[in-house]
């Protein structure tokens, strides 16, 4: 129970976030055509993805676990990071839409890339539907565990593979990685990109301890109750 | 799991699924009315591209019909009966190759069908009947894992769409494709990169299948 | 003067973002409280259990 007097990351985090949101918005950017100033949403967008990326790894992680352990613990933290990886994919998919909006012109295109992150929040939204249908515990544990596993496989390789297999794609980043290549970063702007990035995993992290920290607070006390 | 069980085990589903003729028919006619109310709804469909799109989906609903039923149409005690006489592992396999030997069927079927009332757009027939099969079996093992899994939850009917829908979504794409490509009249290797990806893909889910039913099938 | 303006939406947002971490922090606090409790009780329980 160390992390939780330990506040110093937390307030790291929150440091960054602020670092982020302040440079992101007054220091200079290269002014590129067709993105200009929109580019400085790179700092929020991507750190989005990469956050919902980060925290579904977890949640991948955590449910490997419980399949090997059956430790209730470890279906409450799969299910703690798979509800903040959606958070953060809904927000990555708004940030991403007011993007579009502005460089493509419309909210929506048809590229392999979005629709890849579409289909990752319905495979992810189809999980919660999943974890509602089952009465028992244990089972609907194990049932979940199974299908994190197999879902986020194919989820994976549909934005590695797809993307490279379609014509082309107008959203940027080479390797099918639904994001950028950090090379073609200018320098002025890495010396906030990679604080948002941290920033953001560290964001990430807090909401699914707390997400994590509670449900587990509720299941101790329909426990307390049953005995 | 050894192969002569899941040999035997597939002979029960044959043997099963000839003794409750009408559930296959049932599916068969469900193709069948498909494309015949999209043939009537686009009023014959000039366009090859929308011809293939069409053929896949409805493809696609059939084998979630189909597979849908490999875990439900036996009671509980009857799969408690199977855990005792049979590994988790020789049941799955037996299951995927039993509904990858339907889907190919119904798969040909459909083929049939769509020919006979739109006539042979094809021009690369070969190609794209090794992609049809490829694909049905494809559809075969994604869908069977999700079939385990729906059918082990309360309301499994909507769950199996919910749960199977963005899983196959990108097998669909890779199908569509590669069909379209066969279409045009392409050959096998230019296709080649397209089959890599999908004989890949069955393979990523047939190793996930076998790791993880045991833990759906124990009870 | 619309130059200027640029940094009255980052103070706005940033402020925006303290508001978050705040309301956190609260339910970080809350959270730990009703740890303690719980474990209180607990512990309360099981030593009812041993007599």
């Amino acid at each position: 129970m160390k992390h939780i007097t330990h506040k110093w990351w937390k307030i790291t985090g929150t440091i960054l976030i602020v670092y982020v949101i302040a440079g992101g918005f007054l220091f200079e950017v290269p002014n590129l055509p067709v993105v200009q100033q929109s580019i400085r949403n790179i700092y929020f967008h991507v750190g989005m993805w990469f956050g919902m990326l980060f925290i579904l790894l977890v949640a991948l992680g955590f449910s490997i676990r419980f399949l090997l352990y059956q430790l209730p613990e470890d279906d409450m933290k799969a299910l703690a990071a798979v509800r903040t990886g959606l958070l953060f994919g809904a927000l990555g998919l708004l940030t991403g839409m007011v993007w579009a909006k502005f460089t493509w012109g419309a909210f929506w295109v048809n590229d392999p890339k979005l629709n890849g992150a579409a289909l990752g929040m319905l495979v992810y939204l189809a999980y919660m539907v999943l974890r509602g249908s089952v009465e028992e515990e244990e089972k609907r544990g194990r049932l979940a565990a199974v299908y994190n596993i197999f879902a986020f496989v194919l989820f994976f390789v549909f934005i590695m593979i797809i993307p490279r297999m379609a014509a082309a794609s107008i959203h940027p980043g080479v390797d099918g990685n639904p994001a950028l290549s950090v090379g073609d970063l200018a320098p002025e702007m890495r010396k906030v990109f990679f604080p948002a990035m941290a920033g953001w995993f560290i964001m990430a992290w807090w909401l699914y301890s707390l997400l994590y920290r509670s449900s587990r607070i509720d299941h101790r006390i329909s426990e307390l109750n049953n005995n | 799991m050894q192969l002569s069980e899941v040999r035997a085990f597939i002979r029960k589903d044959l043997v099963l699924e000839w003794r409750q003729r009408a559930t296959i028919g049932g599916v068969i006619l469900y193709l069948v009315s498909t494309v015949f109310v999209a043939y009537l709804a686009f009023d014959g469909l000039a366009d090859l591209r929308t011809w293939n799109a069409l053929f896949w989906l409805i493809l696609l609903f059939a084998a979630i019909n189909a597979i849908q039923k490999s875990f439900l149409q036996e009671k509980e005690s009857q799969h408690l009966y199977y855990y005792t006489l049979i590994s988790a592992r020789g049941v799955i396999n037996a299951k995927i190759f039993y509904n990858a030997l339907l889907m190919t069927g119904l798969g040909l079927a459909g083929l049939f069908v769509f020919m006979m009332f739109m006539g042979n757009p094809i021009a690369s027939f070969s190609l794209f009947l090794v992609n049809m099969i490829l694909g049905t079996i494809a559809f075969a093992t994604v869908l069977t894992l999700i079939a385990a899994i729906a059918s082990r939850s309360r309301n499994n009917f909507t769950l199996m769409a919910i749960l199977g829908l963005p899983l196959v979504l990108p097998l669909l794409l890779v199908l569509i494709r590669l069909s379209n490509l066969a279409l045009e009249g392409a050959s096998f290797i230019t296709a080649f990169p397209d089959l890599l990806i999908l004989l890949s893909l069955i393979c990523i889910t047939l190793v996930l299948s076998n790791l993880l039913f045991p833990y759906i099938w124990k009870e | 003067m619309a130059e200027g303006k640029i940094i009255v939406v980052a103070l706005l947002l940033v402020i925006i973002f303290l508001g978050i971490t705040a309301f956190l922090f609260y339910l970080e606090k809350r959270i730990r409280a009703s740890e303690i409790k719980l474990k209180k009780l607990e512990e309360e329980k099981n030593t009812g259990k041993g007599k």
